[in-house]
């Protein structure tokens, strides 16, 4: 193994180095473990954080990956998809902020969410009943629009239910009046993909799901789903 | 690993002097190792595909219909136990790749082992992790779109480092059946850039979603 040799001379050990970047990743990791703890830091922590973790991406990056130095071919293929990546992260998260404030700085986070939240107009059952009944005879059309739209993929456009239920029968999972309905819509289903509906819709969009969704009862539909839940009269 | 017995290229990180060096076969037209090439462009690959989970990890963050929310189910201690411990692993990974740059076979082999090892350690937590949150605090991955974008994530994570234990332990068994010989350190050097890169990811995950929940 003459190659043994030349390259055991060519190559000199780094292990100092990496020895003291091993330590300074560990001393950063304890201080980034502190941080959260230190009340009085609070406005500033989620920076040092971010600041922190860059300087630790870069140091394994640049020294444990030998990235720095190393051939441009390498940099060239892994540089810019860690651009992409990081702007993916950025972006989307921005995108979250409108939930929440960025990394909870200060506050608590659900109760900034709930300040955010616009107060929703909850109507009582009377009042959706009264309204139910007034639109019956015009079908609902808003309704149908949003159902169709939105609805129809798990429910079935003719409400006969597919993936959800059915709305044709008189059976409910979650009771049979309208305020179940609108509750439903607006709360989801945890851990069924019924999904809460409240971030897309406004109240008046709300109502105008449940009456239509209500008003498929005793209407006729191709292959129905079994009974679901409850039967009621 | 047929690459495994490649003869071992002379690409030095800090000059190039593999050149005038008649017997690089595995060299491509750049005159760089095929196996490393490879490996930087699938991790180009990899960054892209972690950059979207963890984004939709943010985009999902406080859309949750329903808890356990993360500050229920996280605990400072376990992370920070498992990001010592996947740290540490990175130092002893650098650490086989020098010994085996510089002939130090027996050391390598040392190191390589304890990368496992340590590898083995953080995936433990990271099963510790997961029962935990299911069973005791009733987080599935279908309870809410933070269950399903948090395992999702850390559990991809969790597979690579899996993969990457499997990967060095296969290494060491070679190097120790003499498949790869002493001097040819390419493949000890290409695992190890795949398990720093999941070291980093780790770095991200870590702060981002643990630390700032905090
Ligand atoms: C991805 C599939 C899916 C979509 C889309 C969907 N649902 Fe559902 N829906 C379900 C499932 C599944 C259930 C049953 C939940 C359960 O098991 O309790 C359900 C239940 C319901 C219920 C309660 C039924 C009962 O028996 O109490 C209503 C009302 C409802 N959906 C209305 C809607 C409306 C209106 C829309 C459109 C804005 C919609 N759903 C969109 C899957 C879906």
């Amino acid at each position: 193994m003459s190659e043994h040799t030349h390259s055991a001379g060519a190559h000199h050990s780094h292990a100092k180095t990496y020895v003291i970047t091993g330590v300074s990743l560990a001393i950063i990791t304890a201080i980034e473990l502190v941080l959260p703890f230190i009340e009085q830091m609070a406005a500033v922590t989620p920076y040092l954080l971010v600041f922190l973790s860059v300087i630790k991406l870069a140091a394994v990056i640049a020294i444990f990956m030998h990235l720095k130095g190393d051939h441009g071919v390498y940099q060239f293929l892994f540089l810019p998809p860690m651009g992409i990546a990081v702007a993916a992260i950025v972006i989307l998260g921005a995108m979250a902020i409108r939930t929440y404030v960025p990394f909870g700085v200060g506050e608590p986070r659900l109760a900034v969410e709930k300040a955010l939240d616009p107060p929703r107009d909850v109507w009582p059952e009377d009042k959706l009943q009264e309204a139910y009944a007034a639109g019956l005879a015009g079908g609902f059309t808003d309704g149908k629009e949003l159902y169709d739209a939105n609805c129809a993929s798990c429910h079935r456009n003719d409400g006969g239910g597919q993936t959800g239920p059915a709305f044709v029968d008189n059976c409910w999972l979650h009771g049979p009046q309208l305020a179940d309905h609108v509750s439903v819509l607006m709360n989801g289903v945890r851990g069924t993909q019924m999904v809460s509906f409240k971030e897309r819709f406004n109240d008046d969009q709300l109502r105008a799901l449940a009456f239509y969704v209500h008003s498929f009862q005793g209407k006729p539909a191709t292959n129905p789903k079994a009974c679901q839940g409850k039967e009621y009269n | 690993m047929a690459d495994a017995a490649l003869p071992h290229d002379h690409h030095d990180a800090h000059g190039h002097d593999d050149h005038g060096h008649g017997h690089l076969v595995e060299n491509n037209f750049l005159g760089l190792p095929n196996l490393k090439l490879a490996m930087w462009a699938f991790l180009g690959s990899e960054c892209m595909f972690f950059g979207s989970l963890i984004a939709v990890y943010f985009f999902y963050h406080g859309l949750s219909i329903d808890g356990p929310l993360p500050a229920d189910v996280f605990s400072v201690t376990v992370t920070s136990i498992s990001t010592f411990v996947l740290l540490a692993s990175s130092f002893t990974m650098a650490m086989a790749v020098d010994n085996m740059k510089t002939g130090k076979v027996q050391a390598a082999k040392l190191f390589l082992l304890s990368t496992a090892f340590l590898g083995l350690i953080f995936v433990g937590f990271q099963v510790y992790e997961f029962q935990h949150f299911w069973l005791d605090k009733g987080l599935a991955l279908q309870t809410s779109l933070f269950a399903s974008s948090f395992y999702v994530m850390t559990g991809t994570h969790g597979t690579h480092v899996t993969v990457g234990i499997i990967w060095l332990l296969m290494v060491w068994s070679f190097i120790h059946r003499g498949k790869i010989k002493a001097g040819n350190y390419l493949p000890v050097e290409v695992a190890g850039l795949y398990w720093h890169f999941v070291d980093i990811v780790w770095i991200i995950i870590f702060t981002f979603v643990y630390l700032l929940e905090f």
